[in-house]
């Protein structure tokens, strides 16, 4: 007896018809068709310092300092990174930061380093919370910076940038496995649409395999910061990195399986950016080492 | 059940033996050979299986890699519905000919968006190949297989 709701497979993501199969909204929603408008050109900055770590993964504080402000910066044409942060963020924003906050978890001295420069900028610092976890948090916040680890993931393909947000969907377990390619509705959550106002990934020890449960054979140093306003266009990029750092490993093509497919849902289903690797500039900017682009 | 894949098919095909997998959960296959989200072969603790891929021996370029996957249920009757189980999920533009007593002597063939795919029926066995850049390896990969798990007193 052949099933009523089609099955997503590996053929729709060869295809492109995620969007055909993706099927209803776990939420139950009616997203508008206008969300999956196709999106324009995005720009990703990549800043990276040999410095940042060393082989026994101590962090240089100092160089990460300069390397987010270099990135700020960058990302926003800004002069300076008062004036790179109070063109993301207004001063009475209250800011929240999103790390990832286990297994693989964002280090802890580029959480810091990026609140220590809110304050800098003026923002106070009450009005800077880690807005991980609860649906509750990001209700409480005009503004959210999004700060995940580079990571694969078993099951999703890649656990970076769109699946931070899991937490906020109030039922991560409904997006794993199938409704993992739904990923993006989560973005699209009124208490969340419109409020990222910076992806910061932090990519100094990235895992390129399995995930999101660390494994040194497949982490390495990769010392950089990936940063821009387009979520989509920053996890393309990412999942970039991590192929061709698997590709390294092995000697030969390893693609990542499964595929990303809430990636390719994130943009043409969701419309949160772009995926397309044609329509991502990637302005890159310190150590060239291994730069796996 | 690794012992079961022929190291070779003719001269033009070799198994991967560093690739080789041995796996119960469809959770696993995503992570080797993503083929659905849903459990799309019946896989549970009841069934075994293995998969690797087999590479083409040519002198030039990148060498193709067909993945071959074979699956052990604990008898033919499910066997049988998870072929149909994946066959509609995988194969639903296709037309579904397996049913109880199916005995084709070939293997059912499927020319896809990534290259050719074989299936067949072994008794309790499940045989597969995809990828395959054309029609006479995707059957010389299942037939080979099939031989050998006769041989070796199973697949009947």
């Amino acid at each position: 007896m052949k099933d009523e709701k089609p099955v997503l497979t590996r053929r729709d993501f060869i295809r492109g018809t995620i969007g055909v199969t993706l099927g209803a909204s776990v939420f139950g929603l009616q997203w508008p068709r206008e969300e999956a408008q196709a999106a324009g050109s995005s720009v990703v900055t990549i800043v990276r310092d040999k410095n940042a770590m060393d082989s026994s993964r101590n962090v240089d504080i100092t160089v990460l300092e300069k390397m987010l402000a270099e990135t700020l910066t960058r990302v926003t044409g800004q002069k300076n990174t008062k004036d790179a942060w109070l063109s993301l963020v207004k001063p009475n924003d209250v800011i929240g930061l999103v790390p990832t906050d286990h297994l693989n978890p964002t280090h802890d001295e580029v959480v810091d380093v990026v609140k220590n420069s809110l304050m800098d900028a003026g923002i106070p610092e009450d009005r800077i919370r880690d807005a991980q976890g609860s649906p509750r948090n990001p209700k409480k916040c005009d503004a959210l910076i999004a700060i995940p680890g580079l990571k694969a993931h078993w099951l999703t393909g890649i656990g970076t940038v769109l699946k931070n947000y899991i937490l906020y969907s109030g039922s991560p377990s409904s997006y794993h496995k199938g409704n993992s390619a739904k990923l993006g509705e989560i973005w699209n959550l009124p208490f969340v649409k419109g409020k990222t106002k910076l992806v910061l990934v932090d990519s100094l020890y990235p895992l390129c395999d399995k995930g999101p449960q660390p494994d040194p054979r497949y982490q390495w140093n990769y010392n950089g910061f990936i940063a821009g306003t387009d979520p989509v266009a920053v996890e393309t990029v990412c999942l970039k990195i991590i192929t061709e750092k698997r590709k390294v490993i092995r000697g030969e093509p390893w693609p990542l399986s499964p595929p990303p497919i809430c990636v390719e849902a994130a943009d043409k289903v969701y419309g949160l950016g772009t995926s397309r690797m044609e329509q991502i500039k990637i302005n890159h900017y310190g150590w060239e080492r291994e730069l796996l682009l | 059940m690794v012992k079961k894949l022929p190291l070779e098919i003719g001269a033009a095909w070799k198994l991967r033996v560093d690739r080789l997998s041995f796996f119960r959960s469809h959770l696993v296959l995503n992570s080797i050979y993503y083929l659905s989200h849903e459990n799309i072969l019946d896989l549970d603790l009841s069934a075994e299986a293995v998969s690797a891929p087999y590479e083409h021996i040519s002198g030039s370029g990148d060498p193709k890699r067909s993945q071959f996957l074979l699956v052990q249920y604990e008898n033919p009757e499910r066997a049988r519905q998870a072929l149909n189980r994946f066959h509609d999920a995988y194969l639903p533009d296709y037309q579904n000919e397996i049913t109880a007593g199916t005995t084709a002597d070939s293997p059912s063939l499927f020319k896809l968006e990534d290259g050719w795919l074989a299936y067949k029926l072994l008794g309790k066995y499940i045989a597969m190949v995809f990828e395959c850049p054309d029609r006479e390896s995707a059957r010389a990969i299942i037939q080979k297989n099939e031989s050998n798990l006769l041989k070796k007193g199973e697949g009947s």
